[in-house]
C-alpha cells in the first residue's frame, strides 16, 4: 500500500485547519502509519502533556493516544478550534493553558479503529478512514 | 486640541477603553492581570455581525449582572469561541470543563494529592489541589475568571448536583464547602468569577444529551440560540473567508445598543421611578400570561429543552436589569428586560412576536411618567425637596422669572425648540420646585433648565446630535483635549445624554466656595443647597443619604490616607475617580458634560449672560481615562463660542464649581 499516495489529499487539506484531524486505521497497520508520518517529518507524541506543548509550537504533529486518553483527547479536540485549550492534568492536578498555532500546522490524531470511542467523531474536523 | 471624530451614528459596536470593553453598550471590566487569558490575535478573524454582536451583548448582560448564563445552541454557532474571544478582549482567565464523558467529581472540585514540594518532615504529606471548577472559583487579586461548563446536559447527575451547589454559593457570594473534605472551603465572588454553561439541544441528533430538569434551569439565565448560524451570518463569514465583499450587508441597528447606567440604581431607588407602580402591575400580568403560554405549549412547544418562567428568579432579574440599565425611560428599559429574560428563551420568530405583543403592553402612560406629585427619578428627576407638596406648571414657572425680571434664568420648551428645532410643549413635565426656591434663583445666579435626553422623534440627544441640530450663529464646535481617547470621546459625546427633567444650574460660586477641589465643592454645594437655598427645610432621604455618604467618604480618606482632601492628589486620587463617580452626591450636584453643552448652546443661542464664554473651567461628573493613564474627571470651558473638554485630577484648583442641583 502506497501510503503517500493514499494520504496525499488528506495531508494537503489538513494544513492550517482550525480543527484537529483524525486518522482511523486498523490496529495491525498502526505502526505503518506511524512510520509514514515520521518519515513525513511529523513530530510524534504519545504523551498528552507533550502533545499539548507541541500544539503551542505548531508544525506537523501526530498524536497516538492511549485508550484511556479518549476523554482527554475529546476535551482537547473540542477546545482546539476555540483559540485556547485549558487542560487539567488529573494526575498532577496541574492546569495548563495552551494557545494552539494553526498557521502551517497539521495536527493529526492516529487511532486504531478498534479502540475508537464513538464520541470522538464529533469534535474532529477532517477524518481519514483506512 | 482635536475636533471630535464622531457622528451620532459612529459609535462602535465593540468599544474598548483601558479598563473595559462594551458590547453594544454593555460594559464589562477588564482584568488587571491578563495571565492565562486567551491570546487576542487568535480572534482576529472573528466576525462581529448582526448575529454575533447581539450574542456577545446578551452574554455581557449576564456577566455584568453577575448571573450565570446557560446557552443552548448548535455546535457550529461558535458558542465556546465567542466566550473565549470575549475573554481575550477582557483579559479574563478561562477555566473550561467539558462534562461529556466520565468526569470524576474530584477533577472538578479538587482533591488531596501527595505534596510534590515536601522537603522537610514539617511539610504536609498531602496538599489540596484544585480541580477545574475550584481553580475557576478561587479569587485572585487583579484577575477575572470565566468558568465554561461545556455540554452541561451530558453531565452525570452527581456532577450536576455539585455544580448547582457551586452556583448557589456564587449567587450569595458564599463559600463552596467541598463535601469530599469539609475542611476545604472556597470563598466565591461573582464579580470576579463569571459562569457560562453550554448545551447542545437535547436529542435532535446530539447523542447522550438529555434535557435538563426545568427546575434546575431557574439558576441560570437561559438563552436559546439557533442550531445553525443564521443565513446572513453564514454568508458574511463565508464571504470574509474568501475575501469577497458581502452584498447588502446590514448595519447593526441603533436599537440593538443597550447602555449601562453609570450611576446604577439601588433597589431602594426604584420606588422613585415615575410610573413604577403601574408598570410593575402590568409586568405581573405579563409574567402570568407568559408562564401560561409556556405551560399550555402555545410557545416553545417544539423546543426540546423544557423551561418555565420562574416566579422568583425572573422578577428579581428584571429588577436588577432595571437598576443597571435604566436611563430615564422606564418603558424602554422594562421592555428590554422582558425581551432579554423572556423572549431570549424562545427561538421561533413567530413565537417571539407573540410575546412581543404582550411586552408592548408592559408600559406606563406618558401622563403618569410626568406626574409632579411623584417623587423621584425620571420626569421628576430634578425635583426639589418640596416636590411632594407642589408642582408648578411650565407657564407658572416662566411667570415667576418674568416677575423677577430674570427671563434669562428660564430655559424651557420654547428655548429648546428655538435652539434645536424640536420640542412639543405638551411634552414638558411640570416644574417640581416651589415658588420660594425659584424666587431665589436670580440672587444666586441659578437657571431653571428643562433637560431632554431624546428628540421628539425619539432619537438620542447626545453632544453629537446637539452639534448637528444647532446650526444658528455658525454652530458650536466641541473639541477634546489631545490624549482623550476615542472610546472616551464616544462615551462623553455619544453615550451620555442629558437626564430628563427640570433642574437648577448656575455658574456662580456664590454658594459653593472658591476652592477648586472636586470633593470639597461637592460637600459645600450639598450643604448650601440644604441650608441656603432651601432654608433648612426638610430635604428628601435621598439627599440626606447622599450627604452622609459623601461625609463618610471624605472623612475616611482624611483619616486613613491623608490629612486633607486637597492632598489626595498626591496620594493616588486618580485611582479613586471611579469611586468618587459612584457617590450619589456626584449625580445630585454635578452635571454631565453633555448637560453643560446642552445648556451652553441654548445660552449661546439666546445671548444669555449665563453663557460660560470667557468664564473659568468647570467640573463635570463625566470622566475619561485617556491613553495609558488613570481616569480623571472631565472639565469644560468655552472660548469664542467653541467648547473645550479636558481632563483633570479631582484636586486641580483651576476648575471651579458648576452648581447643578438634581435635588429630590
Amino acid at each position: 500500500m502506497d501510503l503517500k499516495e493514499t494520504l496525499n489529499d488528506f495531508l494537503s487539506v489538513a494544513l492550517s485547519q482550525k480543527e484537529m484531524s483524525l486518522c482511523l486505521v486498523s490496529k495491525e497497520n498502526l505502526s505503518d502509519y506511524n512510520n509514514f508520518f515520521l518519515e513525513e517529518g511529523f513530530r510524534v507524541s504519545e504523551n498528552i502533556m507533550d502533545f499539548l506543548n507541541l500544539l503551542e509550537k505548531g508544525g506537523d504533529i501526530l498524536f497516538m493516544p492511549k485508550i484511556e486518553d479518549s476523554k482527554n483527547i475529546y476535551d482537547i479536540a473540542t477546545q482546539f478550534p476555540t483559540g485556547q485549550i485549558n487542560f487539567l492534568n488529573n494526575e498532577s492536578m496541574e492546569t495548563v493553558w495552551i494557545n494552539p498555532v494553526y498557521e502551517n500546522s497539521r495536527v493529526i490524531v492516529l487511532i486504531a479503529k478498534e479502540n475508537l470511542d464513538q464520541n470522538l467523531l464529533a469534535p474532529f474536523g477532517l477524518t481519514y478512514q483506512e | 486640541m482635536k475636533s471630535p471624530e464622531f457622528s451620532p451614528e459612529s459609535i462602535k459596536p465593540i468599544a474598548e477603553t483601558e479598563t473595559s470593553v462594551s458590547y453594544l453598550g454593555v460594559e464589562l471590566s477588564k482584568s488587571q492581570n491578563r495571565e492565562n487569558a486567551p491570546d487576542p490575535s487568535k480572534y482576529e478573524d472573528y466576525i462581529n455581525d448582526n448575529f454575533t454582536l447581539p450574542f456577545q451583548r446578551d452574554i455581557a448582560v449576564s456577566f455584568a449582572q453577575g448571573d450565570p448564563i446557560l446557552i443552548e445552541g448548535g455546535t457550529s454557532i461558535g458558542k465556546t469561541t465567542t466566550l473565549r474571544k470575549m475573554a481575550a478582549d477582557l483579559g479574563w482567565e478561562v477555566h473550561y470543563v467539558n462534562l461529556n464523558g466520565a468526569t470524576d467529581a474530584s477533577d472538578l472540585m479538587g482533591r488531596y494529592i501527595p505534596n510534590p514540594n515536601k522537603k522537610t518532615a514539617d511539610d504536609p504529606e498531602y496538599i489540596f489541589a484544585d480541580g477545574s471548577v475550584t481553580s475557576g472559583l478561587r479569587v485572585e487579586e487583579g484577575k477575572q475568571k470565566l468558568l465554561i461548563l461545556d455540554e452541561l446536559n451530558a453531565s452525570s447527575p452527581g456532577n450536576l448536583i455539585r455544580l448547582h451547589e457551586v452556583l448557589d454559593a456564587l449567587e450569595r457570594n458564599g463559600q463552596v464547602v467541598l463535601s469530599e473534605d469539609a475542611s476545604e472551603k472556597i470563598a466565591t465572588d461573582r464579580k470576579s468569577t463569571h459562569v457560562a454553561a453550554l448545551i447542545n439541544p437535547p436529542g435532535k441528533g446530539f447523542m447522550q444529551r438529555e434535557a435538563l430538569d426545568p427546575a434546575q434551569l431557574r439558576r441560570w439565565v437561559y438563552r436559546k440560540a439557533p442550531t445553525e448560524l443564521p443565513a446572513e451570518s453564514f454568508n458574511e463569514a463565508t464571504d470574509s473567508l474568501f475575501n469577497v465583499p458581502t452584498k447588502n450587508k446590514k448595519e447593526i441597528p441603533k436599537e440593538a445598543f443597550l447602555y449601562t447606567n453609570e450611576a446604577a440604581l439601588s433597589p431602594e431607588d426604584l420606588g422613585d421611578i415615575p410610573g413604577i407602580k403601574i408598570i410593575t402591575e402590568k409586568y405581573k400580568e405579563f409574567h402570568k400570561a407568559a408562564k401560561e403560554m409556556v405551560a399550555k405549549r402555545k410557545i416553545a412547544a417544539d423546543q426540546p429543552q423544557p423551561f418555565s418562567y420562574d416566579d422568583r428568579m425572573e422578577p428579581r432579574r428584571v429588577r436588577d436589569f432595571l437598576c443597571r440599565f435604566y436611563r430615564g425611560d422606564v418603558n424602554e428599559t422594562f421592555q428590554a428586560a422582558l425581551r432579554y429574560y423572556y423572549s431570549g428563551k424562545i427561538l421561533d420568530q413567530a413565537e417571539k412576536q407573540k410575546l412581543e405583543e404582550l411586552i408592548k403592553h408592559v408600559s406606563c402612560p406618558k401622563e403618569a411618567l410626568s406626574n409632579p406629585k411623584r417623587k423621584g427619578l425620571g420626569a421628576a428627576q430634578a425635583g426639589s425637596p418640596e416636590v411632594n407638596k407642589t408642582g408648578l406648571s411650565v407657564e407658572e414657572a416662566a411667570q415667576i422669572f418674568e416677575e423677577m425680571d430674570y427671563k434669562e434664568g428660564f430655559i424651557g420648551p420654547s428655548e429648546i425648540a428655538e435652539t434645536f428645532g424640536f420640542f412639543k410643549l405638551p411634552e414638558a413635565p411640570p416644574v417640581p420646585f416651589t415658588r420660594e426656591v425659584l424666587e431665589q434663583c436670580k440672587e444666586f445666579g441659578l437657571q431653571l433648565v428643562l433637560q431632554v435626553g431624546r428628540t421628539d422623534e425619539g432619537e438620542v440627544f447626545n453632544i453629537a446630535k446637539m452639534q448637528s441640530s444647532f446650526t444658528g450663529m455658525g454652530g458650536v464646535d466641541v473639541f477634546f483635549e489631545e490624549g482623550i481617547n476615542q472610546a472616551d470621546k464616544e462615551n462623553i459625546g455619544i453615550k451620555e445624554t442629558p437626564r430628563y427633567g427640570w433642574k437648577l444650574a448656575g455658574n456662580s460660586n456664590t454658594m459653593f466656595g472658591t476652592t477648586g477641589d472636586y470633593l470639597e465643592q461637592l460637600s459645600s454645594s450639598l450643604s448650601n443647597v440644604q441650608h441656603t437655598l432651601y432654608g433648612n427645610n426638610e430635604v428628601s432621604d435621598r439627599y440626606k443619604k447622599a450627604n452622609k455618604e459623601l461625609d463618610d467618604f471624605i472623612s475616611q480618606n482624611r483619616s486613613t490616607r491623608v490629612p486633607n482632601v486637597l492632598s489626595l492628589a498626591n496620594t493616588g486620587i486618580d485611582l479613586q475617580t471611579s469611586d468618587i463617580k459612584k457617590l450619589h452626591a456626584n449625580n445630585l450636584i454635578r452635571e454631565r458634560a453633555c448637560e453643560i453643552v446642552y445648556r451652553e448652546i441654548i445660552n449661546f443661542n439666546k445671548g444669555y449672560p449665563e453663557s460660560l464664554e470667557g468664564s473659568r473651567e468647570i467640573w463635570t461628573n463625566s470622566f475619561a481615562s485617556a491613553n495609558f493613564s488613570f481616569s480623571k474627571f472631565v472639565t469644560l470651558s468655552v472660548e469664542n463660542g467653541d467648547i473645550y473638554i479636558k481632563r483633570k485630577r479631582a484636586s486641580d484648583l483651576d476648575a471651579h464649581t458648576l452648581f447643578s442641583t438634581m435635588v429630590m
